[in-house]
């Protein structure tokens, strides 16, 4: 059980008090830490809270870029005017965090760095194409969010020395379109037995760029290029998207558990939802409706 | 009846105290140096003790006690919340001690610990070493029955507790007789009562010597007696405190903390300790809803008359029988008197099995049989081509019917407006015409689902009620009843029939609400549906008793005749013409304070009702099916009930919401999973385990068909546990009207939805 409680005033000033204190360890939201303390997973000896540093819940559009800070959270993201309308996917996927006290509390670096593979946020983060600036005392580095994972629950970033302090998101421009969906057995408080984000952009009624982020269906949320490949070049028709639904079930690779789900059945799903993700998403980039019956 | 504060919604008595965080629950109770107790539970579902070394936990600074099964009474007792059988051969099974040596589920309770502080007793709980030898785990009652399987408790062969049943009729020739016989196999899951407030017991000694018991728990006076069996000490030796209570549902009308902790602080000289369950641990080790499988055979007429119904049933009841035996006995005869047939035979079978504690829950063994039987006879009149509606109204039970085993009566039925009330509440014809062919992904369809259900136990339990009322020296009166209000609003409803019958405001009822045994009547406790309806006939009796001797003491003092006097707004009147003879408050004033006729006015009752009453209703359902994904969405629901005249209409209200709730999670997602070779439990916490959430219930609409009741002083009857039962089955049936996909097992959730729609070819 941590025996201090720090409050960190600027990023230099949390690099500083987790370097002076052996076994300290940064903390936002504390969503997922406490738990963590509380079940004796972690020993820590401080804490050190990154909530009241000025800019680290920013949620800004500067040069072409979407600026989100590491310690916004849920209900920021899923309430900002900017990213419903520019991020639709990542709005969606805050608003369907937890319930309205943990999207409160728990934040966007909070979700990326525990590296919980399904965790909602973070697959946004992910399909967005989202990179990371992580601070540490030797220096800043960019790192785009799928490649901040080692394995289930844990990051390349270490809370003990860095600091995540932003995302930024590049729009894309003209015709792009995002969109989340989500299967989980109940409205709220529920942790998702599949979730799908998906990012994709438009240029003369054809399809140019695309990103399909599924989890939890590998150690980490998975960017599957295989279905990201079918469309491009295509006109987003509901054939073409059945096609790339069909690539993304057969790449992913669930696990079976009795809590989340058979894997069978999430595979099964993993072509509806990314059916239903890319049919919202090109719907947004093309402002037409896509019929869905062959779904 | 005209009735002046009976049939109001007024404000509930504690809504005040509760809402400002005045109201003291078992938590609340605080004595100084309170000691913390906790229990030490085996790992395996199914294990013997070889060693148990204890040593070191005993000499950790701050540890103040350890028990193990060593240290308990060699005395087994029964844990459900039954009044006592004077009859040895209906006594609940005794088939467990305080602590034990034979681990039976993941979570027995082997050892425990008393330390000054929580993390003392935590740290203390992992330097107790214990050796087990494990045996097999029987997780399922078709593996406890098994030849040769391993006994859970050794009186009990193939690991049966018990196969007592009936049979009304001739059910072979019944069947001879019929035109057609239809069969469906249906079974439910394990489910939990989640209640607000865990588990939660206090205890020490007095300076008499006696233990006192402050406790969570819908049975205060029956705690006391299996306290005292327990321990193998007078019964008079223990009294129990129920204060607020968060809850029950079932799991507090069993004793599952209360001799632990008499014994713990036994064990510490008669210090207070407090032993309290994490939501973890009351999920595992207090008591979960029966798992129940059906096999169904019925005989119908060619005109669709049901001519007789075969049930076998097999019911997993875990580790320790509790409420077991008597849970499918009590489904098996109260959804009868619904749909009276020639000859009905109900073979139960209840089962051990490693697995947690099934007892008493919302409805006791009726949501599961309504869930088989509704479903079932749904089956039938799509198979038939009768309207399922029509087919259900062919076969209602009528007002003069006496069930032929138990001899209860129908006196009051509105079975038959309450289908029309939901009929028309949820539009249904004009529905079914709009959801005639349907195509696309996303299917509508509508359900229903009927229940019957009694008020109380009589004639298989005893239904006593007590009630004490002292009219107070401003004319206010003192309420005491040994029922328990556990949140139904037990206490709100008992003011308003004594301030009806007394003819004064409901804030001049002061209501106590503790029960504490060494004070308050004798009442067997909250459950069975029972207080409204049975603790209500000895709050009137009480209340007439003193209204009779107020008017006789005015007699007294006015010599007008009592018969001439009624009491009306606080003030005694003239009966015929109303007017005021003299305030309520003078009268009170003399009876305390006339120096010569004096004689503060009491009156305390008691009442064995030897009577029951049949409640009925019906759940409507519509909902959306997505044939991709197998989601359920529940987009309307309604529930209409005969529940006899209502107390409280916003109290009712509340009742029904909370029940539907629960019908809803019971039909779609609520399940308690446990791994399928050791037993462990993989969902005892309230984010794995599926309950539904605000934004999982669509808005409930609620309705009553105000039947009186001629048996009832007001006109009442049961409305507990019954908005439960009928849930699950209306919203299964709805899915077969949607999709024609007939599910026969709980819950429904997405991935058995969508494993069936594939089976069945829809996808
Ligand atoms: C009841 C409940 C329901 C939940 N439901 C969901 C859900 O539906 N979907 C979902 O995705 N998650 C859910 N979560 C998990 C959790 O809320 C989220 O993962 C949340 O985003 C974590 O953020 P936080 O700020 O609380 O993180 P914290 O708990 O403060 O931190 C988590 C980890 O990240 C590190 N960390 C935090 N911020 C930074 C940073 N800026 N730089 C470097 N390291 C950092 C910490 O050191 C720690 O190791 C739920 C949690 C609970 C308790």
């Amino acid at each position: 059980m941590p025996r201090q409680y720090l409050f960190a005033t600027s990023p230099a000033d949390c690099l500083a008090m987790l370097a002076a204190h052996p076994g300290a360890r940064l903390i936002a939201g504390g969503t997922d830490l406490v738990i963590d303390l509380k079940e004796g997973k972690r020993q820590i000896h401080t804490l050190v809270d990154i909530t009241r540093i000025p800019g680290l819940k920013i949620i800004a559009e500067e040069n072409g870029k979407i600026i989100l800070g590491g310690a916004a959270t849920h209900t920021q993201v899923s309430t900002s005017g900017l990213i419903r309308e520019k991020l639709p996917a990542l709005a969606a996927a805050a608003a369907a965090v937890g319930s309205p006290q943990i999207r409160n509390a728990g934040t966007l670096g909070g979700n990326v760095v525990n590296a919980q593979p399904a965790a909602d946020t973070a697959v946004a983060l992910v399909a967005l194409g989202a990179v990371a600036t992580i601070l540490r005392r030797e220096g800043e580095r960019q790192v785009p969010v799928e490649e901040l994972y080692e394995g289930v629950g844990l990051s390349k970033v270490d809370a003990s020395r860095e600091i995540l302090t932003r995302f930024t998101v590049e729009l894309w421009g003209e015709g792009e379109g995002s969109a989340f969906a989500r299967l989980s057995p109940r409205r709220a408080l529920s942790l998702p037995m599949l979730n799908v984000a998906v990012r994709v952009q438009v240029v003369e009624g054809r399809c140019t760029r695309a990103r399909i982020c599924i989890a939890p269906v590998a150690p980490q949320p998975f960017l599957c290029e295989e279905a990201a490949r079918v469309l491009i070049g295509q006109e987003p028709t509901a054939d073409v998207i059945a096609r790339a639904a069909a690539a993304a079930k057969a790449a992913a690779r669930p696990r079976d558990s009795l809590l989340r789900g058979s894997s069978a059945y999430r595979k099964d799903m993993t072509a509806v939802l990314v059916t239903r993700a890319l049919t919202a998403a090109f719907s947004r980039a093309t402002g037409r409706k896509i019929e869905m019956d062959v779904e | 009846m005209a009735y002046t504060v009976v049939g109001k919604s007024i404000n509930r008595v504690d809504a005040v105290a509760k809402v400002t965080g005045q109201a003291k629950y078992t938590g609340d109770f605080i004595e100084r140096d309170m000691l913390v107790g906790k229990i030490l539970r085996s790992p395996y579902a199914h294990a013997i003790v070889k060693n148990i070394d204890v040593s070191k936990a005993r000499a950790l600074p701050g540890v103040e006690a350890v028990l193990t099964y060593a240290d308990v009474p060699k005395i087994k007792f029964a844990t459900a919340g039954h009044p006592y059988a004077l009859d040895p051969k209906h006594r609940d099974k005794e088939d467990r001690t305080i602590l034990t040596s034979k681990a039976r589920f993941v979570g027995d309770a082997i050892a425990a610990v008393v330390a000054t502080d929580e993390l003392t007793a935590a740290e203390a709980l992992k330097l107790i070493e214990v050796e087990y030898e494990v045996l097999e785990p029987l997780l399922t009652p078709e593996a406890a029955m098994r030849e040769g399987a391993p006994l859970i408790h050794d009186d009990c062969e193939r690991n049966i507790l018990s196969s007592y049943g009936y049979e009304i009729g001739a059910i072979e020739e019944a069947f001879q007789e019929a035109d057609y016989i239809f069969e469906d196999e249906l079974e439910t899951s394990i489910v939990q009562h989640c209640q607000l407030e865990n588990h939660v017991s206090c205890a020490y000694v007095d300076s008499d010597g006696r233990i006192v018991i402050v406790t969570s728990t819908q049975i205060p006076h029956i705690v006391r007696r299996i306290v005292g069996q327990a321990l193998g000490i007078p019964w008079g030796r223990v009294r129990v405190i129920k204060p607020c209570v968060g809850g029950g549902f079932g799991s507090k009308q069993d004793v599952c903390l209360e001799p632990l902790t008499a014994l713990m602080t036994l064990a510490v000289g008669g210090r207070p300790v407090r032993l309290e369950l994490s939501r973890e641990e009351c999920m595992i080790d207090t008591r979960t809803r029966h798992a129940i499988k059906y096999k169904i055979k019925t005989g119908v007429s060619k005109d669709g008359k049901l001519i007789g119904m075969h049930i076998a049933a097999i019911s997993n009841t875990g580790a320790y029988a509790s409420h077991g035996h008597s849970i499918a006995m009590a489904g098996g005869t109260k959804f009868r008197i619904l749909y009276p047939m020639k000859a009905l035979k109900y073979e139960p079978l209840t089962v051990y099995t490693n697995l947690p504690v099934a007892g008493a829950m919302r409805g006791y063994g009726s949501p599961q049989i309504t869930f088989a039987v509704e479903s079932h006879l749904e089956n039938i009149a799509r198979k038939l081509g009768i309207d399922p509606i029509e087919f259900r109204k062919k076969n209602l039970v009528n007002v003069g019917y006496v069930d032929p085993l138990n001899g209860n009566t129908v006196r009051s039925c509105g079975i038959r407006e309450c289908i029309e009330k939901g009929k028309e509440l949820i539009k249904w014809d004009e529905k079914k015409a709009r959801y005639k062919n349907q195509a696309g992904t996303k299917r509508r369809g509508l359900g229903m689902a009927c229940f019957s259900y009694a008020s109380g136990t009589h004639p298989v339990g005893l239904e006593m009620a007590g009630a004490r009322i002292v009219l107070n020296q401003d004319g206010s009166v003192q309420l005491q009843i040994g029922a328990t209000e556990i949140g139904q609003g037990s206490d709100t409803v008992f003011a308003q029939m004594v301030a009806e019958v007394l003819g004064i405001p409901v804030d001049m009822v002061h209501v106590i609400s503790t029960q504490d045994t060494d004070i308050t009547p004798f009442d067997t406790g909250a459950y069975a549906s029972r207080q409204t309806y049975i603790t209500g006939m000895a709050v009137a009796k009480a209340a007439l008793e003193v209204k009779e001797k107020i008017l006789d003491f005015v007699w007294g003092m006015t010599d007008i005749p009592a018969h001439a006097l009624d009491i009306k707004e606080q003030n005694i009147v003239y009966k015929h013409s109303g007017e005021v003879v003299m305030p309520l408050a003078e009268v009170a004033l003399h009876t305390y304070y006339d120096t010569v006729f004096a004689r503060p006015i009491t009156s305390d009752t008691s009442n064995n009702a030897r009577i029951n009453a049949f409640v009925f209703g019906v759940t409507f359902a519509e909902v959306e099916v997505d044939l991709k994904t197998g989601k359920i969405e529940v987009l309307e629901i309604y529930n209409v009930h005969d529940s006899g005249k209502i107390i409280n209409p916003q109290l009712a209200e509340g009742q029904v919401h909370g029940g539907v709730g629960m019908g809803i999670g019971y039909a779609l997602a609520e399940q308690m999973l446990f791994d399928e070779k050791t037993g462990k439990p993989l969902n005892n916490n309230l984010l794995d385990y599926k309950m539904p959430t605000i934004m999982d219930i669509p808005d409930i609409g609620v309705a009553f068909v105000e039947t009186f009741e001629p048996t009832s002083p007001f006109g009442c009857k049961a409305l507990g546990e019954p908005p439960t039962i009928p849930v699950a089955p209306a919203i299964r049936n709805a899915v077969l009207d949607a999709t024609g996909v007939a599910f026969n097992r709980l819950p429904m959730n997405p991935q058995r939805v969508f494993e069936k729609f594939k089976e069945a070819g829809l996808i």
